[in-house]
C-alpha cells in the first residue's frame, strides 16, 4: 500500500509533520513504513508494509484517522451529498447471500469517455496505478480514497438490464478482461445478468460487459463479498488484484455507500454523464452502527501493567474517531465498522498502548507464584550426550528434516525396506527435500562425501534429531517421531600431539565411543553381530541390543555404499533411537571405599579359538573372579604362527586387592587359579606357552 | 707401619683426585674403606704393634680414614652435580613448539544458542517442553486464532503433508497443547524449543529453521512484565547494557502484539551497519496471549492472561557469532563446525 503525501495533508489539514516524520511516526505505531520515495514538487510517496489486521488502511481515508490519531489531530474527510437508496430485488437479485450480503449500484447515463484530467492521473501513477479512462479511472481513484474496489459494466450490455449475484455452475466459463478464458471451480462468486456470467466477483470482470469508446450508460457496482471465497478464487486464477487484495482483507460494508457517493461527486466534477440520484441495492442496506465495547479501567491497567491517565485513554481513542462515553468502571466505545479488526476490549488496551507509546511501559519481573524450572531427566542426558560425543572430538551436524527419495533409497539398498515407507510432502519446494527422514544416514553421508569434497578429510560427525515414522500411508494420523542419534567417521581420529601419527578410524573407535556414550547414561553397550544388512561389511556390523531389543545398527559401511556415495576411504555409521535409552538411563556414581593396601598384578594369555569373543572372555572373566579382582584389562590380541591354527590370544592383565589386608601370594595364586581353571573348562583354552 | 698408612693415604688422595664418575669414587669407597678395602686391612693389623704405638697409629688411621671419606663424598658431589648440570643442559627443548592439545568436538552453533536461551529462561523459572513437529492444521493454526481461509495463513507458506497435518509452521502449537492439558491451572510458565518449517529459500530463509516460544499465564500478566521478561533475556543473552524497545505489530494469537528490537551491541546505538544505521535490531515477536486463544484452550480470559514470545534461534546465532551466511548453519562443513569448539 502507497499513500501520497500531499493528498494526505488535504485530508488532515493540520498536519505540519514532514513526510519523514510521518514515516517514523507511522512505523512506531506499528503501522510499518517499508520506504519513502521523493518526486518533484515536495511530494512523497510513503510505502507501506500493512499487517493483514489492518485493512482499514488499505485507503487514503484509512490512513488519515491512523495519521491523525497519530499526531493528536482531526481527520478532515469530505462530506458528500446524501443519496436515496433504492431497494430493488428486480434490479439486483443476491442469490447466494452468504457470499455477497450486500451489493450496491450506481447507474451513470450519456458518458463521454475520455482521458482523465492530468491531477488525477499523476495521483493514480505515483502510487503505483496507470490511468486508463475517465471511467476505469475514477474506480480506481474511489478505491484508493476510500479503499472500497468498484467495478464498471456497459450497462447496455446486460439483458434486462438487470444484475443477479450467484455462485458460479459446474465448468461454467467467462472471457475475463484480459482476453483470457476461465473456468473457476463451481461455488464461485459470478456477476451475472438473467442469460450470462459478466463478471469473477472481486477479481474480474467479464470481456462481454467491458466500458468501450461506444459505451453510453455504466452501472457502478460497489459491493461487499466473502472475503474467503474471494481468497480462494483470486489464489486459484493467480489474479491478485488490487480490488481482490482488499476484497480478500475485508472491506468496510459501510464504505460501499460513501464509495458510490464519491463516484457521484467525483462523475459531475469531471463532467462525464449524468449520475442518476439513487443508488441501487439488493438488499436492505444502511451503513452501519458503531460496534459498542466496554473498556474496563481495571483491565486496562492490569493488562497494561501501569494505569493511564484518562485523558491519555480518552485522547488516543477519540483520535481514532472512536466514539466515547464514561461508565462508572471505564468507558463505553463506539467502534466504526471501518475497524474490524477492533472486536473486543483487549483490542482497544492495544490501540491505547500503541497509541500512549509502548515506551511509557516499565519493565518489570512478573511476582506471582514461583515456579522452579529447570530441564527433566531426558532433558538433561541429552546436554550429557552432547558432552560425551563432543569429548570424543565429534562435531555436531545438522540437517534438513526432509530428503529426497534417492538419497533414502541408495543408503538402504532394499527395494523392500520398512522404512523407505517416508512420508511425502504434499508441496516439496525441490526433490531434494520431498520426504521425511526415516533415518540420520543420508544426511550424514552426504556431510561425509561433501567434506570430502572439500579436502576435509579426517571427519567425525553426530547428529541428534528426529525421524519420522508413518503408521500408515496415506497419512492420516500424526506420526510418530524418534529421536535419533547418528554417527559417522571416516579418515583418521585426531592424533595426540604433534609428533604423533593420526589414528585410522576403524570399528573400534566408532564402538569405543558408544560404549562411552552408554556408560555416561548408565548401560552397557550391547552389540550383537548382523551380516545380512546390505548398507554395512558383513562382518564388521553389529545390532545395537538395548533392554532386549534392537535399537540401532553399527559398523563399517559396504564397500558398494561407500561407492554409490562417492566416498574414497572407509566410514562407520552409527545410528540408534535415544528417545528409548534417554527413558530407561539410570546414571548412577557407584563409590566405592578405597583400600589401604597393596595390589597384586598378574597377566594372564589365553589361547581360544578364533569364535570365542573377546568380550564373552572378559565377562567370563568377572564372573568367575571373586570379590578380591579389582580390575581386568584386555591388552593384546594375537593371531600368527606362535599358536595353532583357528586360534587367537588373548592377553589380560588382572588386578588383585582386597579391602582389608595386603594379599599374600599365595592367595592371589589361588583366585588366578580359580579364573584360569574355569576359562579351561568354558573354552577349553589354554594358558598361551 | 704408619708410613704404610702416609703411602695409603698419598695413594688414596692421588686416586680420588682421578676419579672422575660418582661409580669409580665409588669403587675406591669399596678399594679403601670396604669391609675389605685396604685402610681396614691395615687396621686389622693394630694388634700386631706394640701396645704403646697403638693408640697413635689407631688415631692417625681414624684421621685418613674420615679424609678419604670426606674427599670421596667432596668430589662425587661435586661430579654428580656436573652430570646432573650436563642432563640439564641436553634437555633444553623448544618452548615454541605447539603443546599436545585433543580435539574437544563442538556442539552446532545452533545448539549452543538454544542451550543459552534454555539457561536463561529457567533462570526465569521457565520450564522446557518440546512438541511434535509435524502437526494438525488445529494446533497450528485454528486454535492460535487463524481460522480457515484466514490471510494471516499466508504470512506463512506452509508444508502440507495430508490435508490436515502439515509441518509446524512456528513452535505457538506448543502453547495451545500445553494450556489444553493444564487448564484451568495456572501458572504456565514454559519455553518450547524446536524445529520450524517454512516453505521460503532465499539467502535470509531456510525452509528448516528453529524457534523458542515462551509462554507464561498466570492472574494479572501484563505487557510491562513482558517487557520485563524480554529486557532480561536480551541483557543476558546480549550484554547487560541493552536497552529493548517494543514496537506495535500483529500476531493473530497475540494481542496486542509487538515486535521487539534490541539496542545494538555493535555500535551500542549509534547507528552502524549491523543495525543498519538505526540502532535497533529486531530479535523476536511477542504479546499478550489473545482472549480467544486463551478461551480455546480453556481459560477465562477475564481470569487469566498471558504472555507469549517467539524468536528465530538462527538469526540469534548470526549475530552472536557474526555469522555471515545462513547457509553455513546447514551445509556441515567442518571448517564452519570446528570453529564452535570450546
Amino acid at each position: 500500500m502507497k499513500i501520497l503525501y500531499s493528498w494526505l495533508k488535504e485530508l488532515v489539514p493540520d498536519l505540519k509533520a514532514d513526510a519523514q516524520t510521518v514515516a517514523t511516526a507511522l512505523t512506531d505505531a506499528g503501522v510499518e513504513v517499508d520506504g519513502l520515495v521523493e518526486l518533484p514538487d515536495q511530494e512523497y510517496v510513503i510505502e507501506l508494509d500493512l499487517t493483514p489486521n489492518r485493512s482499514d488502511c488499505l485507503s487514503m481515508w484509512g490512513l488519515a484517522y491512523e495519521v491523525a490519531a497519530i499526531f493528536g489531530l482531526k481527520a478532515e474527510l469530505p462530506q458528500d451529498e446524501e443519496l436515496p437508496i433504492l431497494v430493488d430485488a428486480n434490479k439486483i437479485q443476491l442469490a447466494a447471500p452468504q457470499l455477497c450480503p450486500y451489493y450496491l449500484g450506481l447507474i451513470l447515463e450519456d458518458v463521454k469517455i475520455g482521458p482523465s484530467p492530468d491531477w488525477l492521473v499523476k495521483r493514480l501513477e505515483a502510487l503505483g496505478m496507470r490511468g486508463i479512462n475517465n471511467i476505469v479511472d475514477i474506480t480506481n481513484y474511489v478505491m484508493l480514497e476510500t479503499g472500497q474496489p468498484l467495478h464498471a459494466f456497459d450497462y447496455d450490455c446486460l439483458v434486462d438490464h438487470k444484475i443477479v449475484v450467484r455462485e458460479s455452475k459446474e465448468d461454467e466459463e467467462i472471457i475475463t478482461l484480459d482476453n483470457q478464458l476461465r473456468k473457476p471451480e463451481a461455488g464461485t462468486i459470478y456477476i451475472c445478468d438473467p442469460e450470462k456470467a459478466i463478471g469473477i466477483g472481486g477479481v474480474m470482470g467479464g470481456l462481454n460487459s467491458e466500458t468501450t469508446e461506444q459505451t453510453k450508460n455504466i452501472f457502478f457496482e460497489a459491493a461487499y463479498f466473502d472475503r474467503r471465497s474471494i481468497r480462494r478464487t483470486a489464489k486459484a486464477l493467480d489474479l491478485r488484484s488490487e480490488a481482490a487484495l482488499r476484497f480478500e482483507k475485508g472491506v468496510d460494508p459501510s464504505g460501499l455507500y460513501k464509495a458510490l457517493q464519491r463516484v457521484y461527486y467525483y462523475s459531475q466534477l469531471l463532467k462525464i454523464g449524468q449520475p442518476q440520484k439513487e443508488i441501487l441495492s439488493g438488499s436492505t442496506y444502511a451503513p452501519q452502527a458503531d460496534r459498542q465495547i466496554l473498556l474496563s479501567r481495571k483491565y486496562l491497567d492490569e493488562r497494561i501493567g501501569m494505569s493511564f491517565s484518562d485523558q491519555q485513554v480518552e485522547e488516543s481513542l477519540q483520535n481514532l474517531g472512536f466514539a466515547l462515553s464514561p461508565t462508572e468502571s471505564g468507558w463505553q466505545v463506539g467502534v466504526p465498522s471501518r475497524r474490524q479488526d477492533v472486536q473486543e476490549e483487549v483490542d482497544l488496551t492495544e490501540e491505547v498502548s500503541r497509541l500512549v507509546g509502548l515506551d511509557q511501559l516499565p519493565a518489570v519481573l512478573p511476582e506471582g507464584a514461583s515456579t522452579q524450572g529447570g530441564l527433566n531427566k531426558e532433558q538433561k542426558l541429552l546436554q550429557k550426550v552432547h558432552r560425551v560425543l563432543n569429548k570424543r572430538g565429534l562435531n555436531e551436524a545438522l540437517n534438513y528434516s526432509f530428503i529426497s527419495k534417492k538419497e533414502l533409497k541408495d543408503v538402504f539398498q532394499d527395494e523392500n525396506h520398512p522404512l523407505l515407507q517416508a512420508i511425502p510432502l504434499k508441496n516439496p519446494m525441490t526433490e531434494a527435500q520431498e520426504i521425511m527422514r526415516t533415518s540420520l544416514l543420508p544426511g550424514l553421508l552426504k556431510n561425509l562425501r561433501d567434506n570430502q569434497n572439500r579436502q576435509n578429510l579426517d571427519i567425525g560427525l553426530y547428529e541428534i534429531g528426529r525421524i519420522y515414522l508413518p503408521e500408515q500411508l496415506p497419512l492420516r494420523d500424526l506420526p510418530s517421531e524418534e529421536l535419533h542419534l547418528g554417527v559417522a567417521l571416516t579418515g583418521s581420529s585426531q592424533a595426540l600431539g604433534w609428533q604423533l601419527a593420526k589414528e585410522p578410524y576403524d570399528f573400534y573407535h566408532l564402538k569405543g565411543i558408544l560404549e562411552d556414550l552408554m556408560s555416561v547414561l548408565g548401560w552397557p553397550l550391547a552389540l550383537k553381530e548382523k551380516q545380512d544388512d546390505p548398507r554395512f561389511h558383513p562382518y564388521q556390523c553389529a545390532e545395537i541390543l538395548f533392554n532386549g531389543r534392537a535399537i540401532g545398527i553399527m559398523g563399517a559401511i559396504h564397500p558398494d555404499l561407500a561407492e554409490n556415495w562417492d566416498l574414497n576411504q572407509k566410514a562407520f555409521l552409527a545410528e540408534l533411537n535415544l528417545d528409548l535409552v534417554l527413558k530407561l538411563a539410570d546414571p548412577k556414581i557407584n563409590y566405592k571405599p578405597l583400600s589401604r593396601y597393596q595390589s597384586s598384578k598378574r597377566d594372564l594369555a589365553l589361547v581360544v579359538e578364533n569364535s570365542i569373543s573377546a568380550q564373552a572372555v572378559l565377562a567370563t572373566i568377572k564372573l568367575a573372579a571373586g570379590d578380591l579382582l579389582e580390575n581386568v584389562e584386555l591388552f593384546d590380541v594375537y593371531r600368527g604362527s606362535q599358536i595353532k591354527a583357528g586360534h587367537k590370544s588373548l592377553a589380560f592383565s588382572l588386578t588383585y586387592r582386597a579391602q582389608d589386608r595386603t594379599l599374600t601370594d599365595a592367595e592371589v595364586a589361588k583366585a588366578h587359579n580359580e579364573i584360569l581353571q574355569f576359562l579351561n573348562d568354558y573354552y577349553q583354552s589354554e594358558l598361551r606357552q | 707401619m704408619l708410613q704404610n698408612l702416609d703411602d695409603l693415604r698419598n695413594e688414596a688422595l692421588k686416586a680420588i683426585d682421578q676419579g672422575n664418575s660418582p661409580e669409580a669414587l665409588n669403587d675406591l669407597r669399596v678399594k679403601y674403606l670396604g669391609k675389605n678395602g685396604e685402610l681396614t686391612l691395615l687396621l686389622r693389623q693394630t694388634g700386631k704393634l706394640p701396645a704403646e704405638q697403638r693408640p697413635a697409629f689407631g688415631q692417625k688411621a681414624n684421621t685418613i680414614r674420615a679424609q678419604i671419606e670426606n674427599l670421596i663424598n667432596e668430589k662425587r658431589e661435586e661430579l654428580i652435580k656436573v652430570q646432573q648440570e650436563k642432563k640439564i643442559q641436553e634437555e633444553k627443548i623448544d618452548l615454541s613448539l605447539p603443546g599436545y592439545r585433543l580435539r574437544k568436538g563442538s556442539m552446532h552453533p545452533i545448539t549452543m544458542v538454544l542451550d543459552e536461551i534454555k539457561d536463561i529462561f529457567i533462570g526465569l523459572g521457565f520450564s522446557v517442553v518440546e512438541g511434535p513437529e509435524i502437526e494438525t492444521d488445529y494446533y497450528d493454526f485454528q486454535a492460535l486464532n487463524i481460522p480457515l481461509d484466514h490471510p494471516a495463513r499466508e504470512m506463512q507458506d506452509t508444508f502440507y503433508l495430508s490435508e490436515d497435518l502439515l509441518l509446524r509452521t512456528h513452535t505457538s502449537p506448543m502453547q495451545a497443547r500445553t494450556m489444553e492439558a493444564q487448564a484451568p491451572q495456572l501458572p504456565i510458565k514454559i519455553i518450547v524449543p524446536g524445529k520450524v518449517y517454512r516453505r521460503d529459500e532465499d539467502a535470509t530463509h531456510t525452509p528448516m529453521f528453529h524457534q523458542v516460544e515462551g509462554l507464561l499465564v498466570d492472574e494479572r500478566v501484563s505487557l510491562s512484565h513482558l517487557k520485563g521478561i524480554l529486557l532480561s533475556f536480551a541483557q543476558q543473552m546480549f550484554g547487560q547494557d541493552r536497552e529493548i524497545r517494543l514496537r506495535p505489530s500483529f500476531f493473530p494469537f497475540t494481542e496486542p502484539s509487538v515486535e521487539v528490537d534490541i539496542s545494538c551491541f555493535a555500535c551500542g546505538g549509534s547507528g552502524c551497519r549491523l543495525c543498519k544505521g538505526t540502532g535497533w535490531i529486531e530479535i523476536l515477536g511477542a504479546g499478550m496471549v489473545h482472549p480467544n486463544v486463551l478461551r480455546m484452550s480453556g481459560y477465562n480470559p477475564q481470569e487469566a492472561s498471558g504472555l507469549a514470545f517467539g524468536m528465530g534461534v538462527e538469526r540469534i546465532a548470526m549475530l552472536k557469532y557474526g555469522i555471515d551466511d545462513l547457509r553455513h548453519l546447514f551445509q556441515n562443513d567442518l571448517r564452519f563446525l570446528r570453529q564452535f569448539e570450546n
